[in-house]
């Protein structure tokens, strides 16, 4: 028995707490991993669960399902009702895969985060007898892999403040109520040097919003669409690869985007011939590689 | 081309023997010297709200004024010739030998050394707490006039702020990360011999560093052991790489982590640049035609200067035109609601305004009355007194 003792009366009231407890919630639908799982943003057609194009809106997430794709991991499943809260970060894509019975079944699998993945398939593919890494990552040499990085920052840089810009501006309302608007890329952090204040620097006014010249992102994003397109001539891959690599799966992503987006941006890639039969036949290969969660 | 003809080309002034402390004028510099030797004026200028994209280099021809690297570069590229046909003209355009792979492939490793190479000066000049105290800011401060110097080389540090921490290099450890508040205490700084600090330190510059080999590995595998990318004569990739690697390596920076990276493990790199310079400028940049812009207006103090206030023509883009129509549009209907609304209510607002004029009658009436009350008072009491005596 302890030396210190509590008051009586202290201790006749606390014996009414708790005034209730409740039933621990048991999670409804805990199911035991059974598929590779990647957790994307919906769709376009949203959050319809009669739907069938599994592609998503999001160019990350498409990415991430091209790579899968393209790497030639089948039987992955993919599901869109977990909002980017819910992801490692506050992002997604991330992917649910199993323990391989690491730990006692039911279990709930284990959560990769975008930048995990290629290690995972790497993984995959050489449990299932295929060729897994490769320092050249599927390019034909050191030099095409060592391009591939000038055509990821011709797509994440003028293209997508293009895509970013071309994209419907929410109300001052929305913004307000869309609490997951903040974990958007802001503008002035995709290009270099980034762009002035839309209040101007030599101002008394402090500094607020960005200043965008439409004609000009327009413009570089008119000249990246004809590279792009000059580049894959009427290769297969693109460099001139033999299978598909990471930067075939970024390319379809942002062309499949801009061919859903506003005319603006969309009719600089309709107008190529060879871009667009590119993007309908890997549109193909991804589209059938995913099953959604049953 | 004739003298009416010339171009002007807005740039940040120069310092450390090159012409300009900014590498995309810089890049542009070079790229018209390349372009059209002795025909083109430098305007050295610090006040980049006068450019329609509101940043430096900018160029004025004629009735046009065309901003950003690329578009300045495509812009040459398409001048009228002599003739007045409008066409590719071998003689403006430096990578018009290329084939048409090449000059995608040259698009693409453009906008990979603006963002990749532009981070690492970025870097360099503006996130080391060292540099930015000791070099950069007193350089960009020196170009402007009170009272711009004292807050405009701040506000060109925020710009860089969200792409440099979006990419990982806006490292300063520590209390410098913080936002200094006016009037705040002096916070005690962190001894150096704290290990917790130092480890953090080393370890941000290690990442830096590591970033940086990754860049430059790429450059020197492209270059190889020519003197330029393509055989004979640089094109616009040499000239946006040697911009860039000379803005690192010609400062004298205090804190020179990339510096010495770049001077000890790529002398590739370091002598491209030095030889693009020298293939550019054979006699030095001395008989470039560089005169500095005029002193700043007040007019550049208030913020609508910064649309309206430019005293060169500007090439209008129907784009343009469209998003400017639609936003006077929209201010046009806000205004208008509002004027609408206060018509639609001008009776309510009627009563309104005569209840409160009634009320404020009522309350001087009642201040009158316990006056009067007051002065009948003071009589009662006058009277009292005159019976007592």
């Amino acid at each position: 028995m302890s030396v210190f003792q509590l008051p009586a009366p202290l201790r006749s009231f606390f014996v009414h707490f708790p005034l209730h407890t409740y039933d621990p919630i048991l999670p409804k639908n805990k199911k035991q991993t059974t598929a590779p799982t990647l957790w994307i943003a919906p769709p376009r057609t949203g959050l319809d669960p009669d739907n069938t194009d599994l592609l998503s809106s999001d160019v990350k997430c498409l990415k991430w399902q091209a790579y899968l794709a393209l790497r030639g991991v089948t039987g992955v499943q993919v599901r869109y009702d977990v909002a980017p809260d819910g992801g490692i970060d506050g992002r997604l894509p991330n992917l649910q895969v199993s323990l391989e019975g690491r730990v006692a079944s039911p279990e709930d699998g284990e959560l990769l985060a975008a930048h995990l993945i290629p290690t995972w398939v790497d993984g995959w593919l050489e449990r299932h007898g295929k060729k897994g890494a490769d320092p050249l990552e599927g390019h034909l040499d050191q030099a095409a892999k060592d391009e591939s990085t000038a055509w990821v920052a011709l797509l994440e840089g003028q293209i997508h403040a293009a895509l970013v810009l071309a994209q419907p501006t929410s109300s001052y309302i929305s913004s307000l109520l869309n609490l997951s608007a903040g974990n958007s890329r802001p503008f002035n952090s995709l290009l270099n040097p980034p762009p002035a204040p839309f209040t101007g620097l030599t101002s008394l006014v402090p500094p607020s919003g960005t200043r965008i010249a439409p004609s000009l992102v327009y413009a570089q994003y008119s000249d990246a669409i004809g590279a792009l397109s000059e580049r894959l001539g009427t290769d297969k891959w693109f460099l001139g690869s033999e299978s598909p690599t990471a930067l075939d799966a970024l390319v379809f992503a942002y062309l499949h985007i801009i061919l859903h987006s506003k005319e603006d941006v969309r009719i600089e890639v309709t107008r190529r011939v060879n871009l667009v039969a590119w993007e309908w036949r890997v549109r193909g290969l991804v589209r059938s590689a995913f099953t959604k969660i049953a | 081309m004739s003298e009416t003809s010339k171009i002007n080309l807005h740039v940040w002034p120069g310092r450390w023997d090159l012409p300009s402390v900014e590498p995309a004028c810089l890049a542009s510099i070079l790229f018209l010297e390349l372009a059209l030797p002795g025909n083109f004026d430098i305007i050295e200028c610090a006040n980049p709200d006068l450019s329609p994209s509101g940043q430096l280099p900018f160029l004025t021809h004629e009735q046009r004024t065309v901003a950003t690297l690329p578009s300045i570069m495509r812009y040459v590229a398409q001048l009228k010739s002599a003739t007045g046909e409008k066409r590719h003209d071998p003689d403006h355009a430096i990578d018009a030998d290329l084939t048409a792979v090449e000059r995608a492939r040259n698009l693409a490793w453009q906008a990979h050394l603006e963002l990749n190479m532009g981070d690492l000066v970025a870097h360099m000049m503006y996130s080391l707490e060292a540099n930015w105290v000791k070099l950069t800011h007193p350089t960009l401060a020196g170009f402007l006039p009170v009272p711009q110097k004292y807050y405009v080389p701040a506000r060109l540090r925020d710009s860089y702020r969200a792409r440099l921490e979006a990419v990982g290099l806006w490292n300063l450890p520590g209390i410098e990360q913080e936002p200094k508040k006016p009037f705040e205490a002096p916070v005690k700084q962190t001894k150096e011999s704290d290990p917790k600090e130092k480890y953090l330190r080393v370890f941000e510059r290690a990442k830096v560093e590591e970033k940086a080999r990754s860049s430059f590995d790429v450059y020197s595998r492209l270059l190889g052991k020519n003197d330029f990318f393509y055989p004979y004569r640089p094109t616009s990739i040499d000239l946006t790489l040697a911009a860039h690697v000379l803005l690192l390596t010609k400062p004298e920076f205090p804190d020179p982590l990339l510096q010495t990276l770049i001077r000890e493990s790529y002398p590739t790199l370091v002598n491209h640049a030095e030889h693009v310079y020298r293939f550019v400028f054979p006699t030095g940049i001395s008989k470039l035609n560089r005169t500095s812009m005029p002193g700043y207006s007040i007019r550049s103090l208030v913020p609508i200067s910064a649309t309206n206030s430019s005293h060169v023509a500007k090439e209008v883009d129907p784009e343009d035109v469209r998003f400017a129509r639609m936003r006077w549009t929209w201010i046009a209907v806000a205004v208008g609601g509002v004027a609408y609304w206060f018509w639609e209510k001008r009776g309510l607002i009627l009563q309104a305004v005569a209840i409160a004029q009634e009320q404020q009658r009522a309350a001087e009436a009642a201040v009158d009355g316990e006056g009067d009350m007051t002065e009948e008072e003071d009589e009662e009491v006058a009277l009292g007194l005159d019976d007592d005596t």
